[in-house]
């Protein structure tokens, strides 16, 4: 490998898989690690048949291909990041490259932050093979290619018109009457910064609910086991909730200094986590009542926001590292579990709630940033 | 006046501020001290920023016992500031103002002090570093806090804006009566106020006469 491909690498690819490290832990656990085995049927007739779903439904295939578009916007955010950034500015010098072996070289990069989408495709596409859906399948690789194509030629101008990737402007997320609301702060850094995450948090926790809810009738209720999938993809917003905490402390930190009293402060968190968790709540208003009762719909809701809130509310004890804060929630995880088994779901809700308003109230003021392992 | 009563510090189970008792009246203070004598640290620990062991009490009000009629007397300026990239100049302008229930005519009067007319509108990730210290002075000096900590308010500004600083602190002190406490490791000129000096070392404060 060549000078120019290693500082490349190490310059776009390395920094991107180790920022985006939870976000890929959070898809592999999705698509391998939530699923069990029922009726016989284990992770190969999951995927098959998710595959088959994505090959024969044009809606479903539109939406593959949205997300995959998300993902490239994703990567073309990262690498403009990147290039704006003043202790990558030497990176001008590859300009003087010719087009033709930087367009190689960027085409390189692009494929392997591409990785994760084209290793997928490929098993689609060996699936698609064989369910003969072989025009579905050249859709999926000339888009694909289109995508890389589109992407390395535009990382090639960017990086030959050095300069120029300080004036592109992004859209303006304002909410004229929010401007000066905390919360609206967490708002804008997920659509700035965290899309991508945040829709793929949405599409498996909706997606969950949905798919599971609309399946039950009002008087035949079986909500345990939803309860249990949809409190994975709860769990889910923690690798947002890490980032938000992480803002917070980083670069929101003159906010603890300033007079506000604790209760509003509280009631920005509160806001905030009403608004993340508006997609779930409308999921669950469509299916009531008829697939869903009101008392557990509320249940659902209480459920879901009280859980958002502690989780957030623990990272005031400590700013636990990703890795510590994940096995944090794995532990809430299994008290989920127990609660169902001894159907006390609402007193969990309860205590989950009281507990993020008093540790709040407790460590808000006393906290301070110190990384335990 | 601000009380001091066995307050402590420390990382890691060593100490890194002590103070027994200090009293320090209505004034303009420089903290001076080599660096990691724990001046970032004690300002932050007066800003509420920090949590320490003792009592701090600002005109007989105490951080532990009232943070929020705390924090309205107290405004802090760090030394190395950051915010987020997507927020413009203006909306912390507003956000600020809003909580500190300022009037525009000091906000302008400070845009205008600290030049930030052309820049307001922009990202905050758009600006230099000297700009974001202008910002989170400017921040600082939003409404009529009692004091004001500043962290090596000259560090990064252009040479007009580090001539212009002494005359801004004289003005507040003089209009408003505010107590400051700043740290800087480059001279600070005012020929119209007393500066008294508070010495920082072997982690304890020490008042010049």
């Amino acid at each position: 490998m060549n000078g120019t491909n290693t500082i490349l690498i190490r310059t776009f690819v390395k920094p991107f898989y180790r920022q985006n490290g939870g976000f890929f832990i959070f898809i592999f656990i999705i698509l391998f690690g939530a699923v069990g085995r029922v009726d016989g049927a284990g992770l190969f007739e999951y995927h098959f048949s998710l595959i088959r779903g994505m090959l024969k439904n044009p809606f479903v295939f539109l939406l593959i291909l949205f997300l995959w578009l998300l993902y490239a916007k994703k990567c073309e955010q990262f690498i403009l990041n990147i290039l704006r950034r003043p202790d990558y500015a030497f990176l001008q010098i590859l300009s003087t490259v010719k087009t033709k072996k930087i367009f190689v070289s960027l085409g390189m990069v692009q494929i392997l932050l591409f990785l994760p989408v084209i290793t997928y495709a490929m098993i689609i596409v060996v699936a698609g093979i064989y369910l003969h859906a072989y025009i579905a399948c050249g859709i999926l690789l000339l888009y694909l290619v289109f995508i890389c194509l589109i992407s390395t030629g535009w990382f090639v101008y960017l990086i030959q018109n050095p300069g120029y990737s300080e004036e592109i402007k992004t859209g303006k997320f304002n909410l004229k009457s929010a401007e000066t609301s905390y919360w609206n702060f967490f708002i804008r850094f997920i659509g700035k910064n965290k899309k991508l995450l945040f829709t793929g948090i949405k599409i498996f926790s909706c997606g969950i609910l949905y798919g599971m809810l609309v399946n039950q009738t009002g008087t035949d209720h079986e909500l345990n086991m939803i309860v249990l999938f949809f409190s994975l993809g709860i769990l889910g917003h923690g690798l947002l909730i890490h980032q938000i905490r992480d803002l917070e402390e980083t670069r929101l930190s003159f906010y603890r200094s300033i007079p506000v009293s604790l209760f509003k402060r509280f009631v920005q968190y509160a806001v905030f986590y009403f608004i993340i968790l508006l997609p779930e709540i409308f999921t669950i208003v469509l299916l009531t009542p008829k697939h869903v009762s009101y008392p557990d719909a509320a249940l659902f809701v209480f459920f879901g926001y009280s859980l958002l809130l502690f989780m957030h509310s623990l990272l005031f004890i400590q700013f636990f590292p990703m890795k510590a804060y994940l096995k944090i929630i794995l532990c809430l995880y299994l008290i989920i579990y127990c609660s169902i088994l001894f159907s006390s779901l609402f007193w969990l809700c309860l205590i989950l709630f009281l507990s993020s308003l008093a540790i709040f109230r407790a460590r808000y003021y006393q906290y301070e940033r110190q990384l335990v392992s | 006046m601000l009380q001091f009563e066995q307050v402590y510090k420390s990382y890691n189970q060593q100490a890194v501020l002590e103070i027994p008792t200090l009293t320090l009246l209505k004034n303009i203070y420089w903290l001076q001290g080599p660096n990691g004598s724990g001046k970032t640290t004690f300002l932050r620990i007066l800003a509420g920023l920090v949590p320490f062991k003792g009592s701090i009490s600002l005109d007989g009000i105490n951080l532990r016992e009232r943070p929020l009629p705390y924090r309205r007397l107290v405004s802090f300026a760090e030394a190395e500031p950051l915010y987020p990239a997507f927020i413009t100049g203006n909306e912390l302008v507003n956000f600020y103002k809003d909580i500190r229930k300022a009037d525009t005519i000091q906000t302008d009067m400070l845009i205008d002090f600290f030049r930030m007319h052309r820049f307001l509108l922009q990202p905050v990730g758009s600006y230099s570093s000297g700009m974001i210290k202008k910002l989170s002075l400017l921040l600082a000096f939003i409404g009529k806090p009692s004091l004001i900590l500043l962290d090596e308010p000259l560090s990064t500004l252009d040479e007009g804006a580090i001539h212009h600083m002494p005359e801004l602190i004289n003005a507040y002190h003089k209009e408003f009566g505010t107590s400051f406490i700043f740290s800087s490791h480059q001279p600070f000129n005012s020929y119209r106020q007393t500066i008294h000096k508070i010495l920082i070392m072997n982690q304890t404060l020490q008042l010049i006469a």
